[in-house]
């Protein structure tokens, strides 16, 4: 009977939207389960997208640079997604490591930074900056990302970046706040992309300041909620005192 | 090797005293020479093995239940002193004691639940009404009512505490690694300084302290006539259900 809580956990397939969003990070322990030869072969197939764009050209000439059989191109779509989209995804989440790594250098400018919304505002436009070398793929990468067979992949990727950006910005949300700026962070994120793709000032300045003009707006908007809140305490309680008062007049 | 030679040890012994002394004495030399050669491992040069995807499913429910469930408690107590601490003033300290004590679980979850990364409980907002509510209302009731609310949710934490404690004690033996070798440890090399990573040690020595006050605050509720308060089978086995109900979703939502 003890053992009965994990066992069970353990047969469950996770359905439902919120076992998408990334859950308990261990300090002590890695977590099991990655699948290395697959995701080693798509790691190394990124460095040819630059040149030939998000297409299975790059994991074609990856297995052949390793000397591995051509058959192998198989294991990639085995769970029958397109090698496109696999290459797409494996990107993204490759950025995201990226992002991981530059922020955690000592030397990066990110640790001077005090405020929590400006912190968002670097991570997003630092990851932005990631996109520049593929910039004129990327159209068709994101295309296949919204595929609708595919999205529920793409959306947990793109929660899991807005997860790892509202972290490293140090967001200490216990609440519904924690969903909302999840959220909020995801759709600026998106729409500062389809702006940076349309984007042709120089060094993507517009973007820039376009990232900065949302996360701004997120923040006014998080101060309304935290004010209306407490308006809404002050009024429940002064009302609370007022029929109390009532109360005791007769 | 040196369990099975015990093993045998404790066979001879039945049959003659004078081996039997003679053969502990080898033992005993034997396992010294061996401490000589080993490693002494203490919580730095060790790594800990990979969890598996459910053992992390339950920290990760563990985590979100304890915050939503401290949640509760603190509301709980807020709502029970906004109506008693001006009616009751002797009942003041007691339940201020209370739920500064909550306060400070409810941070503490609040705390790890940011550091590990853990998704809180979706219906939260709901949370904050419900368990100020039932605070409130159990208090308007009467201050009995109030005492045979709180025996009702304490007893529910209590034993959900002790329940997470058992899957904590006996489902999470990782394999240890040496952290320069990177060999795996043999069971005699392993102390119970060790045992566990001080990541899930912590977890349960938290949960073990909490789980005391909690039935901590169950006695004093019971001292202050919890047992007086009508109908209190009916009120305490009603909150007990509505706790229950909570935690079930509070784990999965």
């Amino acid at each position: 009977m003890l053992r009965t809580p994990v066992r069970r956990l353990a047969v469950r397939k996770p359905i439902s939207l919120l076992s998408t969003i990334r859950s308990y990070h261990s300090r002590d322990h890695k977590i099991a389960g990655d699948e290395p030869l697959e995701s080693q072969i798509l790691t190394k197939s990124l460095e040819y997208v630059p040149t030939y764009g998000f297409n299975s050209n790059c994991i074609t000439r990856t297995i052949r640079d390793l000397n591995y059989p051509d058959s192998l191109q198989a294991i990639i779509s085995k769970d029958g997604s397109s090698p496109e989209f696999k290459l797409m995804l494996q990107w993204l989440i490759e950025q995201r490591k990226n992002l991981e790594r530059e922020i955690k250098q000592p030397e990066s400018e990110f640790h001077n930074i005090a405020d929590e919304y400006d912190r968002v505002s670097y991570l997003i436009k630092k990851r932005l900056e990631l996109n520049e070398p593929v910039i004129k793929h990327l159209t068709f990468g994101i295309s296949q990302l919204v595929i609708p067979y595919y999205l529920s992949q793409s959306m947990e990727e793109l929660h899991n970046l807005s997860d790892d950006i509202a972290f490293f910005a140090g967001d200490g949300s216990n609440d519904f706040a924690w969903y909302s700026k999840r959220m909020g962070i995801s759709s600026i994120y998106v729409s500062s992309e389809l702006y940076q793709l349309t984007d042709t000032s120089k060094d993507f300045k517009n973007t820039k300041k376009f990232v900065d003009d949302k996360v701004q707006k997120l923040n006014n908007l998080g101060n309304a909620y935290n004010s209306a809140e407490q308006w809404g305490m002050f009024n429940a309680i002064s009302l609370v005192n007022l029929i109390r008062s009532q109360l005791v007049r007769g | 090797m040196l369990a099975r030679s015990t093993k045998s040890s404790l066979v001879l012994s039945k049959t003659s005293a004078l081996v039997r002394k003679f053969s502990t004495r080898s033992i005993v030399s034997q396992a010294a020479s061996v401490e000589d050669l080993a490693k002494e491992y203490h919580g730095d040069n060790v790594n800990y093995g990979e969890l598996s995807k459910a053992q992390k499913a339950f920290l990760d429910r563990v985590i979100r239940v304890d915050q939503a469930g401290e949640l509760g408690a603190n509301y709980i107590y807020m709502g029970q002193y906004a109506v008693l601490a001006s009616k009751y003033p002797h009942l003041k300290p007691i339940l201020q004691h209370m739920w500064d004590q909550e306060i400070h679980h409810h941070n503490t979850f609040n705390k790890l639940q940011t550091q590990r990364r853990v998704r809180p409980s979706i219906i939260t907002p709901l949370w904050k009404v419900g368990a100020v509510a039932l605070g409130a209302g159990t208090a308007l009731i009467g201050k009995e009512a109030a005492m045979a609310c709180t025996v009702a949710v304490e007893t529910v934490i209590g034993g959900h505490y002790n329940q997470q404690l058992r899957v904590l004690m006996n489902q999470y033996d990782t394999p240890i690694y040496d952290k320069e070798t990177g060999v795996k440890l043999t069971e005699d090399s392993i102390n119970k300084d060790i045992e566990t990573s001080p990541e899930i040690e912590e977890l349960k020595h938290t949960i073990k302290e909490f789980r005391d006050e909690e039935l901590e605050h169950l006695d004093t509720a019971l001292e202050h006539d919890a047992e007086k308060a009508v109908p209190y089978i009916l009120l305490t086995e009603g909150i007990k259900l509505i706790c229950r109900g909570a935690i079930w979703t509070a784990e999965r939502i």
